[in-house]
């Protein structure tokens, strides 16, 4: 049975509210240790897609140009080889509380087993004054994020003779890695080669400190003075697959808000996604009568989870979706396809430079991809916070960028701790220009969630969906003549909350660029504070000073 | 009361009557004072601000005021000084978000609580601002929800509260805009023109001259250096301090919750995010740059919060510290020295109390300017009772 909340005003679905009335089991989102606000309606919320509906007119959120988008799917080998192996792994995604934390300390020992690397101790204690110990990690590279970026990092650190350990938010490994079942990859033979990584589950980097990077895991924080590796990827994967970008798919929000406003009725909806979001946006549509499917891709959508009026589907992937001038169906990781005129994904994708712009990277506007990121130091420049960045947080979802910027992050970490040579250096930072390069031409043959100003500022169109804050309020606030995206901030309240601006702040950029009509590279984003993934108090009183 | 339609711009006149440089509370409650009395109406009055309003420590506080000090100069100032910020909105049409709430002082000693007492007595029942006494019992009753265990007494001052700085700066600059002061955004003052010791004006960077006969410092920490150019030499510290918010949390706190001995407090937002700061265990570092805030801080913070209030299963939304512009008797400098060129004033050294004071200094400071006679409220914080010995007796310091 899923435990419901109404989601009336007055009754915000935060952690505390839900927790209070019995949801022991919630999922919050990874980042934001909170479900997601249940209305996020507009163009600029992570996940959008697609914007033409009923009288509503809105611009499709993906390519601007109305070509069709094919994705090259990557995926496979390491990650589903481990996590198929030990696939009881994979339950512990929404348990909260002791259970997660004894089931994550147990995942890092387990891990390192299954990988047959050197076991790191990790101790046990919950919910006692002072049970967390604070560990100097010194002479271990830390990476944060265990997606591929995160992984070839560590395989190539491992190369240089570097330790390192791979801190993963979520209960396992694998980023996005783990929503595309496909063949192929570069990174074959990871078990093989690296050495001496050690995978910390439901570890969070928490920030850039005067005593050094913090990172909070299950028995304790661990600081480290050496560089760091940060590959934080996104915020929850979309659905990164072929054919994303047919119309009639677009993020549950906003698909549930087409259904609200609007009179178009779908004959079949299928929802992408796991957890209780992604139930309650299938219960709520099926709730409307219309035949509803609820996908889970994870294959791990627990019991309590499970929507009570539309159906369950359990893939473990999904190939595609298919169609024409919209979206037709599903195709499942099976090969069987599932009818569906509206798809809605409860996932949702969005580079997460924060701890970087943190410590003051500059955030660079990658025009064609539609969003944020940064350069990473070239050779000799200094390296802001002792943080390297990797990945796709960098702005490109091209694999080739990500592997390509997980080599040279590692190199430079190497190379600042005495281990790669500065040719090895200078050979992938050559590399990594000329991927750059090819993913900026390419951008728009993947797909990202861009910000996108629709032709009306009159509807409700969420900019922060964690304060409430709507387009219209930032415009209205312009318009009085705060024309600076500190005074956009602290005149609506837009990015004061849980999610900091991660969201909010890019989108403003793009609102204030539009406004003003300058690009939005001389804008900028606001300062990003630690730490970055909400620890709390009751965790953090524990640790031992 | 809606935003007020504001003018920012980074375009400055070539010559002014006044340049305040910093657009933080003093610098602002300055400009607003000139547009007070009238005098903006027939002279020019400038703001140079090196960032966004407010920037500095006038935005990275914890927002609250209070009339309790144990200097009977501080005390008589901070009376006047939350009578000035009561009538903000009135007078501006900006509502800048001030609630009542008190302060709540824990004492951990009898005899610190005892102190506290004779303060009552000897300074602030005169002042017509006495604070309620009670002993643990009752303030259990009074305030279920701290955990009052190992304390001696309880102290509250009703009369002391909050406010929205963000808003109390927009209020007071909203004001001065229409009463015809210009305040310039992102633009930074390098240095201070004088000229036979005589103040010339000032010169910003990438922009050029601004040239006037009067220059009011009030950079917040970055008086200290612009004045060093000048080869004046006044004795302040840039402490860094830091604060912390929760996850917005049920409200359920209007106190301002502090703990006498530490000067530590927790408090909430009307938001629900709960602010707090403890003592850095190693003590607060003396430096200009506030980029950083210590992991140890934190977690002692997160300690004082669950001492406090037990578990509340929020997490941290974000850190960052600020500044204490700390003078050695802990009260600010507003005025002048009259071996300073001529035309030189400051109004700095806030040590913590920047903007609860910022109202009244502003006002005083402008007067003096406007009507060339010290204001008497004025006389105590003059630059000068450094070199001559005639230091402030204050030592009610919080955070």
């Amino acid at each position: 049975m899923p435990q419901c909340v109404s989601m009336s005003s007055g009754n915000r679905p935060d952690y505390f509210v839900l927790s209070k009335q019995g949801f022991t089991g919630l999922t919050r989102s990874p980042r934001f240790h909170r479900p997601r606000w249940p209305y996020c309606s507009k163009p600029w919320c992570p996940g959008n897609r697609v914007y033409d509906c009923g009288n509503m007119r809105y611009v499709r959120a993906t390519s601007p140009l109305e070509r069709e988008c094919r994705l090259k799917i990557y995926g496979q080998s390491l990650l589903s080889k481990i996590l198929s192996s030990i696939p009881e792994l994979l339950a512990t995604e929404n348990i909260h509380g002791f259970v997660a934390r004894y089931f994550s300390t147990n995942l890092s020992e387990i891990l390192p087993i299954v990988l047959g690397l050197e076991k790191y101790k990790a101790s046990n204690g919950v919910n006692q004054e002072e049970t967390l110990s604070v560990r100097n990690i010194d002479g271990r590279v830390v990476i944060v994020g265990g997606g591929y970026a995160g992984m070839v990092s560590a395989l190539e650190l491992s190369k240089y003779n570097v330790k390192s350990i791979i801190v993963d938010y979520n209960g396992t490994l694998g980023g996005f890695l783990k929503y595309v079942n496909q063949d192929i990859v570069e990174i074959n033979n990871l078990t093989d080669k690296a050495r001496d990584v050690v995978p910390v589950v439901r570890g969070s980097y928490i920030g850039f400190y005067d005593e050094g990077h913090a990172i909070l895991a299950s028995d304790g924080l661990y600081i480290t003075h050496d560089p760091i590796i940060y590959a934080g990827g996104g915020e929850s994967p979309p659905p990164v697959t072929v054919n994303n970008d047919l119309p009639g798919i677009v993020s549950a929000h906003y698909g549930l808000e087409i259904l609200h406003r609007t009179s178009f009725r779908p004959r079949k909806v299928a929802v992408i996604g796991y957890g209780y979001w992604a139930s309650y946006v299938a219960d709520t549509i099926a709730n409307k009568g219309i035949e509803t499917y609820l996908i889970s891709i994870r294959g791990a959508v627990k019991k309590g989870y499970r929507p009570e009026k539309a159906q369950f589907i359990e893939s473990k992937s999904i190939r595609g979706f298919y169609g024409g001038e919209r979206v037709h169906g599903i195709l499942l990781g099976d090969g069987s396809r599932l009818e569906a005129d509206m798809v809605l994904s409860a996932l949702g994708e969005y580079p997460d430079a924060h701890p970087l712009y943190g410590v003051g990277y500059t955030p660079i506007y990658r025009k064609r991809c539609w969003v944020f990121g940064v350069n990473p130091p070239a050779p000799g420049e200094s390296v802001n916070g002792n943080i390297v960045p990797a990945g796709s947080v960098l702005g490109y979802e091209d694999p080739h960028v990500v592997e390509v910027s997980a080599k040279y992050a590692a190199t430079l970490v190497a190379y600042l701790l005495g281990s790669a040579s500065e040719q090895d250096l200078e050979h992938y930072y050559s590399e990594l220009l000329e991927a750059l390069k090819k993913a900026e031409l390419s951008c728009l043959e993947v797909s990202r969630p861009p910000v996108w100003l629709s032709g009306s500022i009159s509807g409700l169109q969420f900019i922060d969906f964690d304060e409430d804050i709507l387009l219209q309020h930032v415009y209205n606030v312009w318009v009085k003549g705060y024309r600076r995206m500190e005074m956009l901030k602290r005149f609506t309240g837009l990015g004061t909350g849980a999610e900091q601006g991660r969201f909010s702040a890019v989108s403003t950029a793009l609102i204030l660029a539009s406004l003003e009509g300058i690009d939005p590279l001389t804008i900028g984003l606001f300062r990003a504070r630690p730490p970055y993934s909400n620890p709390e108090v009751d965790v953090l009183a524990q640790i031992r000073i | 009361m809606g935003l007020p339609r504001v003018s920012f711009s980074s375009e400055l006149p070539q010559t002014a009557d006044i340049v305040i440089v910093g657009g933080g509370a003093a610098g602002i409650a300055t400009a607003y004072a000139f547009a007070r009395l009238g005098y903006t109406e027939n002279h020019r009055v400038v703001v140079v601000e090196k960032g966004f309003l407010g920037y500095g420590s006038s935005t990275r506080n914890a927002s609250r005021f209070r009339v309790h000090f144990f200097s009977e100069e501080n005390t008589r100032f901070a009376i006047k000084s939350r009578r000035r910020i009561l009538e903000l909105p009135k007078i501006t049409g900006v509502n800048p978000v001030i609630t009542l709430g008190g302060y709540l002082w824990l004492f951990k000693t009898e005899e610190a609580f005892n102190a506290f007492k004779k303060f009552n007595e000897k300074l602030w029942k005169p002042y017509g601002v006495p604070v309620q006494f009670m002993d643990i019992d009752e303030a259990r009753t009074k305030f279920k929800r701290i955990n009052l265990e190992g304390f001696a007494g309880v102290a509250y001052g009703p009369q002391n509260g909050g406010i929205h700085h963000d808003y109390m700066i927009l209020a007071m600059a909203s004001y001065a805009m229409k009463g015809g002061v210009k305040i310039a955004l992102y633009r930074k003052v390098d240095s201070i023109l004088v000229e036979a010791g005589r103040i010339k004006g000032v010169r910003i960077r990438g922009y050029g001259t601004v040239s006037a006969d009067t220059v009011i410092i009030a950079a917040g920490v970055w008086t200290k250096t612009l004045l060093e150019r000048l080869g004046i030499k006044l004795p302040l510290k840039p402490i860094r301090k830091s604060l912390l918010v929760t996850e917005p949390y049920k409200y359920f706190l209007r106190e301002f919750v502090t703990v006498f001995e530490s000067g530590s407090y927790v408090a909430q937002t009307l938001k629900g995010e709960i602010i707090a700061t403890e003592k850095y265990p190693q003590g607060e570092p003396e430096t200009l740059d506030v980029s950083g805030v210590s992991l140890r801080w934190i977690i002692a913070t997160m300690k004082f919060i669950r001492r406090l209030l037990g578990d509340i299963g929020a997490g941290i939304m974000r850190v960052w510290s600020g500044h204490y512009n700390v003078t050695p008797d802990h009260s600010h400098i507003v005025g002048r020295d009259e071996e300073w060129p001529e035309g030189l004033y400051v109004s700095t050294g806030f040590s913590g109390h920047g903007l609860m004071m910022s109202p009244y200094a502003g006002e005083l400071l402008a007067k003096y300017i406007v009507e060339g006679k010290m204001p008497r409220d004025l006389e105590p914080f003059q630059p000068t009772r450094f070199k001559e010995g005639k230091l402030i007796r204050e030592s009610l310091i919080i955070g």
